[in-house]
């Protein structure tokens, strides 16, 4: 394992580039042209390819990842329109995003190790969409797993009161057995007082401008028993870095990667 | 019920984002009449008395939705606005002069079912207008709100007040209008979200 720390949280995007090709294609599609475009616009500026085919007797209307040239996953184009190409940033600031029908498309969440450089609205409807999402999806499986440790940082801790989406999904990780601890300015001390998470203050340059949502289980099967399935899935490391480098301009990954994920916590325990 | 033609029916759909626009308008040329802007100026550009139901995106970068609504009202317009949304909503809606309201993401089915219902409703006088207008918020409000939340907003109890009070003041359509009510109550208008 790697035990060395980079300078900056940038260091962790910078060890993934160029690492592998993802593409994702559309099988079948019945629908509309717009819906198309919808997703070619979502990564127009980013490495990963969008590619359609038709395939005979095939099922319609599906999107495959493929990773250097095998499928890693697959996601109806329904559930990835109605959590990602017809939604906005809103949806999950203003909701906690746990909606009953496929919540985090797998060929979403599989475009892991991968630098992305997103603007936020109004440049971009979609591009910081994609940290959104993940970033809901973190919090959601540092729920579902129910122990372990899980590590945020919001600029200012004041964004966490911003929306009743956000407030509420602090308000259940402070109420699991989830070691949770939140990173920011202390702009309005009262906004974490009420909630029961381990608060960070402090104003330096990566407090204000990184954006880290990291979880680490404790064990790997879960809070519930060895039969609960989702938790023990949901039991496995995950970090997303993003750094704003410009007026809503953030350049981000997010990974899987065990020792990776484990650098970045120790970063966030030695630095902030 | 009364059915009415609704094919004449012309349709404004105003969203920031393009391809979600067109999207809409995709789905709703197959019946109506359809025009599409991009934006809140566009959209009072391209709004005239023709225009029977406005789709109108809420966040918008220049004009917002919420402003275009009330230029569109301050006009006087006998036009149905549909608020079409990501933002979930909270009690502000209260006070919103909406006919109807939903959540993002839209499914094709309810698309058609609101501006169909919208069409409907205009044939209705007044105090049933405000009597749908009112059950929207009742029902969007209920669909994001827990019940501890609506029991205490005041906001949230007066409109159910008022909703029973225009029902009483309607009581010879009462018939009529459970059947309306009922499918205008079905419209899917926010994702259900179970809370923990």
């Amino acid at each position: 394992m790697n035990d060395e720390l980079p300078d900056s949280l940038s260091g962790f995007i910078d060890e993934t580039t160029g690492t592998q090709e993802k593409t994702l294609l559309l099988i079948n599609r019945t629908e509309p042209q717009p819906l198309v475009n919808l997703l070619d616009r979502a990564f127009e500026n980013q490495s990963i390819q969008i590619q359609e085919r038709h395939i005979p007797e095939g099922d319609s209307d599906v999107v495959c990842l493929i990773e250097n040239g095998q499928v890693s996953a697959v996601s109806s184009f329904a559930d990835l329109s109605e959590t990602f190409l017809l939604v906005n940033a809103d949806r999950y600031r203003t909701s906690t995003g746990r909606s009953a029908t496929g919540s985090f498309p797998d060929v979403l969440t599989g475009l892991d190790d991968i630098e992305f450089t997103v603007r936020g609205f109004p440049e971009s409807n979609k591009e910081k969409l994609l940290l959104v999402v993940i970033s809901r999806f973190i919090e959601d499986r540092a729920l579902a797993c129910g122990n372990g440790e899980f590590h945020s940082t919001f600029q200012r801790l004041s964004r966490l009161d911003d929306e009743y989406g956000t407030r509420k999904m602090y308000e259940w990780l402070g109420d699991s057995n989830v070691e949770t601890h939140v990173y920011g300015i202390r702009d309005d001390p009262g906004v974490v007082d009420d909630l029961d998470v381990i608060v960070h203050a402090g104003t330096t340059h990566e407090y204000r401008r990184s954006w880290v949502v990291l979880f680490t289980p404790e064990t790997d099967t879960g809070d519930a028993s060895g039969s609960d399935i989702a938790a023990a899935d949901a039991c496995n490391p995950v970090a997303l870095v993003a750094i704003e480098t410009g007026p809503n301009v953030w350049r981000s990954m997010w990974t899987y990667d065990r020792d990776r994920v484990e650098r970045i916590k120790a970063y966030v325990n030695d630095r902030f | 019920m009364t059915t009415i033609s609704t094919d004449d029916a012309t349709i404004l759909v105003v969203d920031d984002e393009r391809d979600v626009a067109d999207l809409y308008a995709f789905r709703l040329e197959e019946h109506f009449t359809v025009r599409t802007a991009y934006g809140g100026q566009e959209a009072l550009d391209a709004f005239d008395s023709d225009i029977d139901v406005i789709l109108l995106d809420r966040r918008m970068p220049g004009l917002t939705g919420d402003e275009v609504l009330q230029r569109v009202r301050e006009a006087d317009a006998d036009v149905r606005v549909v608020m079409v949304t990501a933002i979930d909503p909270d009690v502000d809606i209260v006070d919103m002069d909406f006919d109807d309201y939903l959540c993002k993401p839209i499914g094709k089915e309810t698309l058609l079912e609101a501006v169909e219902h919208q069409l409907t409703a205009r044939e209705y006088g007044e105090t049933v207008q405000e009597l749908f207008r009112a059950t929207s918020k009742v029902g969007v409000l209920e669909a994001e709100k827990s019940a501890e939340e609506l029991e205490e907003s005041a906001e949230y109890q007066e409109l159910t007040q008022r909703i029973e009070e225009l029902r009483a003041e309607q009581s010879e359509l009462i018939e009529e209008l459970d059947d309306f009510e009922a499918a205008f109550n079905a419209i899917d208008r926010a994702p259900k979200e179970p809370m923990q």
